[in-house]
This record gives structure tokens, sequence and C-alpha cells, in this order.
């Protein structure tokens, strides 16, 4: 009896503690919100957002066509088609004979974990920090080479995303906030017609 | 005439009292929003002060959805009968003495109802169980009807609560008229402390905030809508207007019960300087009102939502025998 009295005034007082701390954080002020649009949360240094398919310091395509990004995409949702050239080395897109004649990416299937970047064998395919890839048509979801390269040219000043992408020197001078930039607009080709 | 002042008032209140529930909504997101370090609404309006309406607005404009195999007049009639009774309560409720007058009218309750006052506090509130359970009954939904069941235990657990409390009031005072409650506060004890009920009838207090927490469905005895078992309770089927009659019917009757208490524990209208300007009281019962408000959200910011069993137990087993005991004890205090 005197046991459960004793309950009931320490569970009562409990109450007060509780309104005490609730009103400890109204007086505080303390926010841990972050206001959107307006602030952005930091990024991690080598956070995967879409890709961007790098040029060279001539203006050249790293990418040769290979497609092993396309093979060892768990999602399937990179489509390369590769091509070779027999035009003189100041005609073509590459430095070699191969190239890649179609590059489509389905933003909408991918899952951003990087095995393409991982098996690029020139290092042309890397990630950007660029996240804000909303869109109102599945048709808009697809990026195909000259989005990409459009990605690279974007990144490539920002520290750390450019030719060196991620190299651990750059690190420094990451600051943690991506600029917000505008997603690709025009319609491409839906990735299914490609494959026919 | 007297019946034009009578409908002015009432027309007056009803604006005030159902005008300011998007404040009161709008002020709980932004106090549990400080409480849980968040910001709360901020976009629509200086510090998203407009964010009640544009979400009244958007609620309007949504599909009204009507499940199959409903009870349509009584679904229908549910929101209604919730709301009502939220409204009307307010008409007995005095925000200014007896001497505020206007053009020689008194204008400081829309009515005194001498004899019954108090009681019909209570008949009308009651009546606000019939929305709850008639809407559970009639969504043809267990959530539904499970929260409409356990609604109803409460509000019958918790009614007699809340009269029993108010027994020491109407004791001490000699009165069920509201107005006449009050102004049997304006005594100061020994000189100096107010001569609130809240000093002398402490238990009795307790019991009547507690009783009304639960009368209002709000946290900790939110059990008619836990939404964490059953969905959304008792409106799990209601969608657009019919939905924001009872959100508003919920927010409306905080505002009633918290004048209730300004009323009977917190000396209503009385204040400094009240009897001079009698147009004081009304800032006075504004305030305590709204003190009272924010404590309820306080409160809802704080405490988790009982277990059933838990809210039925601490009903009958704490709570009766605490209000009986003030009983005893006020009535002989008032006898000797």
């Amino acid at each position: 009896m005197l046991k459960d009295i004793k309950d009931a005034v320490e569970q009562s007082l409990a109450i007060f503690r509780g309104l005490g701390v609730t009103l400890r954080h109204i007086l505080r002020e303390r926010r841990v919100t972050t206001q959107y649009p307006e602030q952005r949360p930091p990024q991690a240094f080598r956070y995967r957002g879409i890709h961007q398919l790098r040029l060279d310091e001539n203006g050249k395509e790293l990418c040769v066509g290979c497609n092993l990004c396309g093979l060892v995409c768990p999602a399937e949702c990179i489509y390369v088609e590769g091509a070779e050239t027999d035009n003189p080395e100041e005609e073509r897109v590459t430095h070699y004979e191969r190239f890649a004649r179609v590059y489509i990416l389905n933003s909408a299937r991918c899952l951003y974990c990087g095995f393409c970047v991982e098996a690029c064998p020139t290092d042309a395919l890397a990630m950007t920090p660029q996240y804000e890839l909303g869109e109102y048509h599945r048709r808009d979801c697809i990026y195909d080479k000259e989005d990409l390269i459009k990605n690279y040219l974007r990144w490539k000043d920002q520290a750390g995303y450019g030719i060196e992408w991620c190299h651990p020197e750059k690190l420094p001078e990451w600051t943690g906030h991506a600029e917000p930039l505008t997603p690709p607009s025009h319609a491409a080709p839906a990735i299914g017609e490609h494959r026919q | 005439m007297e019946y034009v002042v009578m409908a002015a008032k009432a027309v007056v209140v009803f604006a005030l009292v159902s005008g300011s529930m998007p404040f009161i909504v709008w002020a709980e997101r932004k106090v549990m929003a400080d409480a849980q370090a968040r910001i709360g609404p901020n976009r629509v309006g200086p510090f998203g002060i407009l964010q009640s309406f544009a979400d009244a607005l958007k609620l309007i404009f949504k599909e009204d959805v009507v499940p199959t195999g409903i009870d349509k007049r009584i679904f229908y009639l549910a929101p209604i009968l919730s709301i009502i009774p939220a409204l009307i309560t307010f008409a007995v409720v005095p925000y200014g003495g007896p001497d505020l007058k206007l053009f020689g009218y008194p204008v400081g309750y829309v009515a005194d109802l001498k004899d019954v006052g108090i009681l019909y506090v209570f008949a009308v509130t009651t009546l606000g169980v019939y929305g709850i359970v008639l809407a559970g009954w009639a969504s043809n939904n267990k959530y539904s009807l499970m929260g409409a069941l356990r609604s109803s235990a409460q509000m019958i657990s918790y009614e007699i609560l809340l009269g029993l409390s108010i027994m020491g009031v109407v004791i001490g005072s000699g009165s069920l008229s509201l107005v006449e409650i009050v102004q049997a506060q304006a005594t100061p004890y020994f000189g100096v402390i107010p001569g609130i009920w809240l000093f002398a009838q402490p238990l009795g207090f307790l019991i009547f905030l507690i009783a009304s927490l639960a009368e209002a469905n709000r946290v900790p005895f939110d059990l008619p809508e836990a939404e964490s078992e059953l969905v959304a309770g008792f409106h799990t089927e209601y969608s657009s207007f019919k939905f924001a009659m009872f959100f508003m019917a919920e927010y409306i009757n905080l505002l009633t019960l918290s004048g209730v208490i300004t009323t009977l524990f917190l000396g209503g209208w009385l204040g400094p300087g009240v009897d001079r300007f009698p147009i004081l009281g009304v800032l006075y019962f504004s305030v305590k009102t709204v003190a009272l408000v924010y404590f309820f959200i306080w409160l809802r910011a704080t405490l988790p939502r009982l277990r059933y069993d838990q809210l039925m137990r601490f009903a009958w087993k704490v709570m009766l025998p605490a209000a009986l005991i003030n009983i005893f004890i006020t009535a002989y205090w008032v006898a000797r």
C-alpha cells in the first residue's frame, strides 16, 4: 500500500519532469531543420548523384564505348552502342578508333551504386553531386551522351568533381554544398527504342 | 430588443470562437515544433500563421470519399453532431462580468442560465460523444467502430469525473450559474491571495483538468483516434470537409474546455482593476484561456498516449475516489 502510494507520487512527479524537459526545449529555441530549397544539407565528398561523361584536356571524349558499365549495372539502366571509325584522328570524337555511338542512361532505373564508375577502364564515367533529378515524365529521365557530357561541363570546376574526381587532395576544397542545377528538359528517345 | 442583443452576442461569440480555431491549430503546430527542435509551418503568411487557412482550403477541394455499405444518413449527421455541441457550449461561458455593458445591455456573456448553467455545459459536451459514436458506427469499418467504442467508454467514465470534480466548486459557490461561480471567487483569501477556486480546490482542479483532457480527446487520452493502432479511429473513413468538421470540433472543444476551466477555477474575467474598467475582464478571460490552451499543447508535446486499460483503471480506481474525497472535504468545510 505504502509502496503503491510512493510509486504513484513518483510517477506523478515524472509528468512534471517531462513538462520541464519540453519547456527547456521550447525556451532554448534550438532548431535542427534545414530549410531545404534555400539551405542545403552538406553532402559527402564522394556523393553519388547523376553521372557525367568526362572529356580529356583536348576536349575529346574519354568513353570508348566498351559497354563495361552497361554490363556491370545491376539495374541495367545503361545502354551503350560502341562503334569504330576510319576518320583521321582530328575528326574523331575520341583519340581512338572506338567511340560510343549511343550512350543512354536511365536515371529512373539507376540505383546510384557507382559500379559503372568503378568498371570504367578509361575513367570516362564519373558521378556528380547533383541529386535534384525529379521529372514529370519518364522520358525526361533518359540521359543521352550529350546530357552526360553537359553534366561534366557543369561540374568540372567544382572541387573534387572535375577531372580528378574525388581525389583525396581535393578534399580540403570541398565545400560540402552542391549548387542547384537545372536537369535536362528535352525529350530523349526511350531506352527501349534503341534496344530494338 | 433584448433578443436582438442576444442574437448579436451569439453571432459575435460564434464568429470569435470558430474564427480562433485556425490559430489554435497553428499555435499547436508551432509549439509542438518548438518542443521538438523543429520550425513548424513558416511558409504561408508571416510565421506561417495562414497555414491553417491553406489547409482548410485544400480540404474543401479534396474529393469527398464515401465508403460503400455505410449508413448514409448517420454518416452525414455525425460530423454535424460533433461540431454543434462544441460551438454552443460557449453560450453560457461568461467572458466579461455583468458590469460589462454596451448601450445599457449586459454583453459580458451570451446567456446566464441562472439555475442550470454548469449543467448545460455538461449536457452539451456529452452530446459530442454522439458525433463520435455515430461516426464510428456508420462508417462500416472495424477501426472506426473500435475508436467509437473506446471513445464512448472513455467519455462516460470521465464525464462522471467531470461532474464530480466541480461539485466542490458548486458547493463552495452555492450556485450553478457560471456568472455567480465567478463572482464567488472575487473575495481574496486572507485579503491577499486571489480568491480563485484553484487554490481552495486544487484536487478538484486537477481532476477536472485531467477529465477535460479525456473529454476533448487530447493527448494523453486520445485513444479514440490512436493512429498507431486504429488508423485514425472514428474518423478513418471521413475525408474532405466532413473530416475538417471533426477537426474543427476537436479544437473548438479544446478552446471551450479551457474557457470552462478558466471560469470555474481561475476566476473567469476577474483580475486587478476589473471593477472600474469592466472591459478589462474580457482581456483577463482571454489571457487565462489562451494560457490554458498553451498548457494543453505543451502537455501534448510531452506525454505519450495511455494504454486503454490504464485509462479506465485510472478513471475508476484513482480519480473517482479522489473526486469523492474532495466532495466530502468541501462539504464538511462548508457545513462547518
